[in-house]
């Protein structure tokens, strides 16, 4: 992953590239094994897969797949990267995204055409933190809940994203600055909103096999689901059919996520949750099954999701206070925990992590445990 | 003048209806599931005879935003602006401006009625409290 900046002065492929190489690189690879790359990207926004594999002159690239996908893409497509190597398509596979975030196409400015835009533009609903402001804001009339939780999941992450060097945001934020941060979409402040971010963050997916040779302990996906519900909508943004603005995919895709790792939401040691805007965590703790309904503020009110808490959840801060790679860089935190490289924020004995990716109809998410070798 | 509606795309007869100040409803043959967004299928059964009818323009205010920043020059002049979801006819929802309404009034369950403001730099659709 390449350091997050507001400016960072550089083409989208060069930041793809460091990312890809340091991925390899990382694992002890050599770059000419890798023969497929997955990428996503919104608006023209990223550079393709195709282009990628040239740059790194990758010998024979067969399995390349460029998607225009947003947040909910990074779990789905690690899952298609682990699909082809079952099938036998590709051997080890790069997902990446790449993007300046902040200095090129920021959130909100971009006008895309499609019928959903087409019925909400028109009204002044432009931009996603106006989208799930709206989703916010029934969730907290339905749990009788207040905007307290929202704060409380900001100063949770803060307090994580002190010990992490790529974090953008690395100070604490208390209540009373909470309170200070600027209305953006009201329920949401600046604060509750994902801080955009010029870099790039990339997974390097192998066999187990081969992953047992290289050079750290392998991570391994124990499970994983995309999906979304009836009246999912035409575009990430389209929620005019969804009939329950509080509860998102992760409700959706919660015992098809179980079910595949053979596991529960009480046999995780962490959570990585997709958290463009805070709300997108008090969800997905519910969805999942982490949290009761409409106890999940309560749950990060707690303690429980802060350092030396019983379910520590972003522990880089998240894309709240680290920064917005749509979602790739929650994967590369969980991966990261797991391979006991996260440095002064390793949560002690952490051996396996639920991620999600995606905040309203549709998303992913992936259980993976760290597996020891002898 | 007389809109051939059958020559129109749904997405056609829906901004076709609204410039003559009506929200158009698509009703489900199969299963009389109400929604408004132009498609010919039917998200909620599958089926694909969807009939419209002209919406009173009656709804409930389902959730709402409050905008302090407009992501362009134009929606800037207007903050703090309200959009709000709202539930017509058989809990179709449609996403629009909510006016007339002091902020501390916004409510779930508010009723509303829709205008049609004429002014091109206005939203197309504008709800206000039923009982002003």
């Amino acid at each position: 992953m390449t350091e997050l900046t507001k400016k960072s002065g550089r083409s989208v492929m060069s930041l793809a590239l460091e990312a890809c190489r340091g991925s390899v690189d990382d694992a002890g690879m050599n770059l000419s094994e890798v023969d497929g790359v997955i990428s996503y990207g919104f608006n023209n926004d990223s550079v393709s897969s195709q282009a990628v594999a040239t740059a790194l002159g990758l010998p024979a690239p067969r399995y390349l797949v460029t998607t225009e996908m947003g947040g909910q893409a990074p779990c789905f497509l690690i899952m298609q990267a682990a699909a082809a190597i079952e099938a036998g398509l590709a051997d080890n596979v790069l997902v990446y995204r790449a993007l300046n975030g902040r200095s090129g196409q920021r959130v909100g400015t971009a006008k895309v055409p499609g019928t959903g835009p087409m019925m909400r533009y028109p009204a002044g609903l432009v931009a996603y933190p106006q989208i799930i402001a709206m989703w916010a804001r029934r969730y907290l009339i339905e749990t009788g809940r207040d905007e307290s939780d929202l704060a409380a999941v900001v100063s949770a992450q803060r307090l994580w994203a002190v010990d992490n060097e790529r974090a953008m945001r690395r100070t604490l934020m208390s209540e009373q600055d909470y309170a200070r941060s600027p209305m953006v979409a009201d329920p949401f402040r600046a604060a509750d909103c994902t801080t955009e971010a010029d870099g790039a963050c990339a997974i390097l997916v192998t066999s187990r096999r081969r992953a047992l040779d290289l050079r750290h302990d392998p991570v391994v996906i124990e499970g994983a689901a995309y999906g979304t519900g009836k009246r999912s909508g035409l575009d990430a943004g389209d929620a005019m059919l969804w009939p329950d603005l509080t509860r998102n995919y992760t409700t959706h895709i919660a015992e098809q996520l179980w079910s595949s790792a053979g596991m529960g939401p009480r046999d995780v040691d962490m959570a990585q949750l997709y958290d463009c805007f805070s709300s997108s965590v008090l969800l997905a703790l519910e969805g999942l099954g982490l949290a009761e309904r409409g106890e999940a503020g309560r749950l990060v009110s707690s303690g429980a999701t802060v350092p030396g808490g019983r379910l520590p959840v972003n522990t880089g801060g998240g894309l709240l206070a680290e920064g917005y790679l749509h979602g790739m860089n929650t994967v590369y935190e969980a991966v990261s925990q797991l391979q006991g490289s996260a440095g002064k924020r390793t949560v002690p004995d952490a051996r396996s992590c639920v991620v999600t990716s995606g905040a309203l109809t549709d998303g992913s998410a992936l259980v993976l445990t760290r597996e020891t070798r002898n | 003048m007389e809109l051939h509606m059958e020559s129109l795309s749904e997405e056609e007869q829906y901004q076709a209806a609204l410039s003559r100040g009506q929200i158009l409803i698509r009703v489900c043959d199969a299963c009389d599931a109400h929604f408004v967004l132009p498609l010919p299928g039917c998200p909620e059964c599958g089926a694909g005879e969807i009939d419209s009818t002209v919406s009173a323009g009656v709804g409930r205010l389902y959730t709402w935003m409050v905008a302090h920043h407009g992501f362009s020059p134009e929606l800037d002049a207007d903050v703090p602006y309200v959009v709000g979801a709202v539930e017509l006819e058989g809990a179709a929802r449609i996403f629009a401006r909510v006016e007339k309404v002091s902020l501390e009034k916004l409510a779930p369950g508010l009723e509303l009625m829709a205008t049609f403001p004429e002014d091109p730099a206005r939203p197309p659709v504008v709800f206000v409290p039923v009982n002003l």
